[in-house]
């Protein structure tokens, strides 16, 4: 075998597997891992909320922190029940 | 309930949100099952929520219509918190030690990172307390 050859096998063979490896491992994560929520990471989606069937809400899906001054006052504080919880 | 029709919005922002597809319907299906077998409108809420959470949480149940029969289940997962408000007419359907057991299963699947799981099985803990429609 010439150098040239001996170099082909033993250090291009190896370097294309170890790149073919790598490139499948980072395509399956960025396909699948890339967008959901990790406990611990930051939570970067804006917000969304789910009505069933044709019931809409009155506002719309924008909903972002720097409306917190503009709700409508209601009556629903009264009489509300519920739960909170952490995790 | 218009047959069909489907509550989640088919925006490109709930799509590249945090849910896969097979998950957003599932999550669909789990609210229209809940909503025909309840009479209750049930929703779910998931971002960021302001402080108070508990008062951000009920101005988004108050925004709804029809509030008294309406179950918000609102989750921020930045905040890790999430809170069930259930309306007047709900809440004597889903007492409050119900809304809390939901709540921790809800919690449990949060923890491991699982959303729409956890939103999935506290929907059923809800809907399996608050019973047929003819109770309403």
């Amino acid at each position: 075998m010439t150098i040239i050859e001996t170099v082909l096998l033993y250090a291009g063979v190896p370097a294309v597997v170890v790149l073919a490896v790598f490139g499948l491992v980072f395509v399956g994560q960025a396909r699948r891992g890339g967008r959901r929520y990790r406990p611990g990471r930051p939570y970067e989606f804006r917000p969304v909320w789910f009505l069933a069937g044709d019931r809409r809400m009155a506002g719309n899906l924008a909903l972002g922190t720097a409306s917190s001054g503009e709700w409508p006052a209601t009556a629903g504080q009264s009489g509300t029940g519920g739960a909170s919880g952490t995790w | 309930m218009v047959p069909g029709e489907h509550g989640l919005p088919r925006h490109a922002e709930v799509l590249g949100g945090p849910f896969g597809t097979r998950q957003l319907l599932r999550l669909d299906e789990a609210l229209r099952v809940a909503d025909r077998s309840t009479g209750l409108t049930f929703s779910v809420y998931v971002g960021d929520l302001d402080e108070p959470v508990r008062g951000h949480a009920e101005k988004l149940h108050g925004e709804l219509a029809d509030q008294s029969r309406v179950v918000l289940i609102a989750v921020s997962p930045n905040q890790r918190v999430v809170e069930v408000v259930t309306g007047s007419a709900a809440h004597k359907r889903i007492p409050d030690r119900v809304a809390k057991l939901a709540v921790l299963t809800m919690t449990a699947s949060f923890g491991v990172g699982d959303l729409a799981g956890g939103l999935i099985s506290g929907l059923s803990i809800l809907v399996d307390h608050a019973g047929r429609r003819a109770a309403a």
